[in-house]
């Protein structure tokens, strides 16, 4: 037994580099969706297989298997996770789909213009209701960027809706400044345009706040239900760069992709 | 075929191993087509005591199929492997931005161009390391306001003995040196317009096409090859989307990139190899994967850190160095029938 331990640890010595798998392609082109949306995923790898789940937990050898687009007609998380019996599983990714209820009336309006490079210059703030996210491209034509000033997004319905939740999706990415919203407040008014705020959401400060989770997060501010004509999101940026991060003092970016409300 | 009966054999051992990590595994292969290759991560049999290395930038080999190394580590700049891994050299301690290494036969001597972005200049040393030409920041010409703006990451030489400069963390332009060390012209220059450059990081001369010499380019952050004549006249891009590519290395008649990154941030270890063939289409991506109906490219298995620079022997084997992976030395790839 002891010598076939042995033999075992030599032959690991010589063969035992397993390598990782990287994570799956996902593409979603509406992840804020009216009805039903469809997710995409590929790999392309021989022998290798996409399991996913859609209930928030990490996909496992026994996970359903990717094999046709899925589609996609409530609230979830998916998250999708590559297997080759040759290679150790990799990362997973993660995509949070969101129906949206209520759909706001374009154009969108905003209380403070965005930088010129990050919407500015289009002048249409569209892009913030159409159910797109933006990936890791900045220019990618899906966000909204602003240095040092809020944004305060409104929409006008003709007909009083009935509001209850307001979803918001944003970046964070510390190392091109772009730093989390600091409070998230919703604002409502009738014909008269007199706002007043139904919700607020501060969101914590991790510590000195150099690292914050990197990525796109989808924050959902919840209220009693509120009968209304007109909603103002109001996101209050970070602030100052934090004392240890490399621009510390100038102020942070917040950049937003998508609103939506229900 | 032998590796699956390989790993049948050894299939009564995995049963008995009491965790799953300790399974045994073949060996891996990457890559597509013809340019497929065995990884042989343990190459490099070098001592990090004895020979330190930070990033690991480029590579190039001389007549006697030695290999030289740059580093950013000052305290061997330049690392001479054997072809079996061994370290059989090393000099060099006052390059402290020691990132492009090209070799260059001066009429039966071998020179080496060192591009040192952290000094702002080009340096021309023998094999053995004795400074011969250092080439500076060209200031004749205008463009630089201080000298941050020359930061050249790599080099090539023409035939006639020209130098063309790679200014990859600087301005982005190509500038071309007599072999006097004096400046003839540059060309390309920062921008999104054709023949405009985002982190021209590496430089090339391609003679594959018969007396059609062309000057090709990486821009890194466009994810494209750039196309040039000797002139500096823009010829076309190859766009390779996702791709982030370190200098294009002309092998034969194909084209090899280390891509240092598919997917920002700079530091995702997201990258792998692409081969691109003599019609500069991609044919292989090792440890990645081939571009797919306008899909960009992405890592598939996590082989690679950073790559950084590919090499090629006679052989066809390929050697990568790679950026910013925790003191990890060169890998060899050996190509596989």
């Amino acid at each position: 037994m002891r010598t076939i331990v042995l033999l075992l640890f030599l032959a690991n010595g010589l063969y035992a580099q397993q390598y990782r798998l990287a994570p799956p392609q996902i593409r979603c082109d509406q992840v804020f969706f009216e009805k039903n949306t469809e997710v995409r995923l590929f790999f392309n790898l021989k022998g290798a297989a996409i399991r996913y789940t859609l209930d928030g937990s990490e996909p496992s050898e026994q996970s359903e298997i990717y094999r046709e687009p899925i589609q996609i007609d409530r609230d979830v998380c998916l998250q999708a996770r590559v297997f080759h019996p040759d290679y150790l599983p990799g990362e997973s990714v993660r995509l949070d789909l969101f129906r949206r209820g209520i759909s706001p009336v374009p154009p969108l309006r905003l209380g403070y213009a965005p930088a010129d490079e990050y919407g500015g210059a289009a002048g249409n703030y569209d892009r913030l209701i159409d159910g797109r996210v933006g990936s890791d491209d900045l220019h990618d034509g899906a966000w909204i960027g602003l240095q040092g000033k809020p944004l305060q997004a409104y929409s006008v319905w003709r007909d009083e809706q009935r509001v209850q939740s307001v979803k918001l999706s944003t970046l964070t990415n510390t190392g091109a400044w772009i730093f989390p919203p600091a409070r998230i407040q919703v604002f409502v008014a009738g014909e008269d345009a007199l706002y007043r705020m139904v919700q607020e959401m501060s969101l914590p400060a991790p510590g000195d706040g150099l690292h914050p989770e990197e990525g796109r997060h989808t924050y959902i501010i919840t209220f009693p239900p509120e009968r209304c004509t007109r909603i103002r999101v109001e996101v209050i940026p970070w602030g100052a760069l934090p004392s240890r991060h490399p621009g510390a003092g100038e102020q942070a970016w917040l950049f937003v992709d998508e609103i939506a409300f229900e | 075929m032998h590796r699956r009966q390989f790993n049948k054999s050894l299939f009564f051992f995995g049963a008995l191993a009491p965790l799953g990590r300790f399974a045994p595994k073949s060996e891996t292969i990457i890559g597509h087509g013809d340019f497929r290759y065995r990884v042989e991560a343990n190459w490099c049999r070098a001592n990090p005591t004895a020979h330190p290395v930070k990033d690991c930038h480029e590579m190039a080999m001389d007549k006697r199929g030695r290999i030289f190394m740059t580093t950013n580590d000052t305290r061997n700049n330049i690392l001479i492997f054997n072809k079996d891994g061994e370290v059989i050299g090393s000099w060099g301690t006052e390059y402290p931005g020691a990132h492009g290494l090209t070799l260059h036969d001066e009429n039966g001597t071998e020179f080496l161009y060192i591009t040192d972005y952290e000094r702002h200049e080009v340096i021309k040393t023998t094999l053995e390391g004795r400074v011969v030409q250092i080439f500076s920041r060209p200031l004749e010409i205008g463009l630089h306001q201080n000298k941050n703006d020359f930061k050249p990451t790599e080099t090539a030489i023409a035939p006639n003995g020209d130098v063309y400069v790679a200014d990859g963390y600087g301005l982005d332009y190509i500038f071309v040196y007599g072999s006097d060390g004096k400046i003839k012209r540059f060309f390309g220059g920062v921008g999104d317009e054709p023949a405009a450059l985002r982190n021209a990081h590496g430089v090339a001369l391609d003679l594959r096409r018969k007396n059609r010499p062309e000057i090709l380019v990486s821009s890194r952050v466009h994810n494209t090859l750039k196309r040039y004549t000797l002139e500096g006249a823009y010829l076309g891009a190859v766009p390779l989307p996702g791709a982030f590519i370190c200098r294009p290395v002309v092998h034969r008649k194909e084209v090899y990139f280390a891509v240092l990154i598919s997917k920002l941030p700079w530091d995702s270890r997201s990258g792998f190899l692409c081969v691109l063939d003599r019609h500069n289409r991609p044919v292989s991506a090792p440890g990645g994967a081939l571009p797919d109906q306008g899909e960009k490219m992405y890592q598939t298995v996590q082989v690679f850190q950073h790559p950084h620079d590919v090499l090629a022997d006679a052989d066809d084997n390929l050697f990568v160095a790679q950026w910013n992976a925790g003191g990890l030395y060169p890998i060899r790839l050996t190509r596989v029938p």
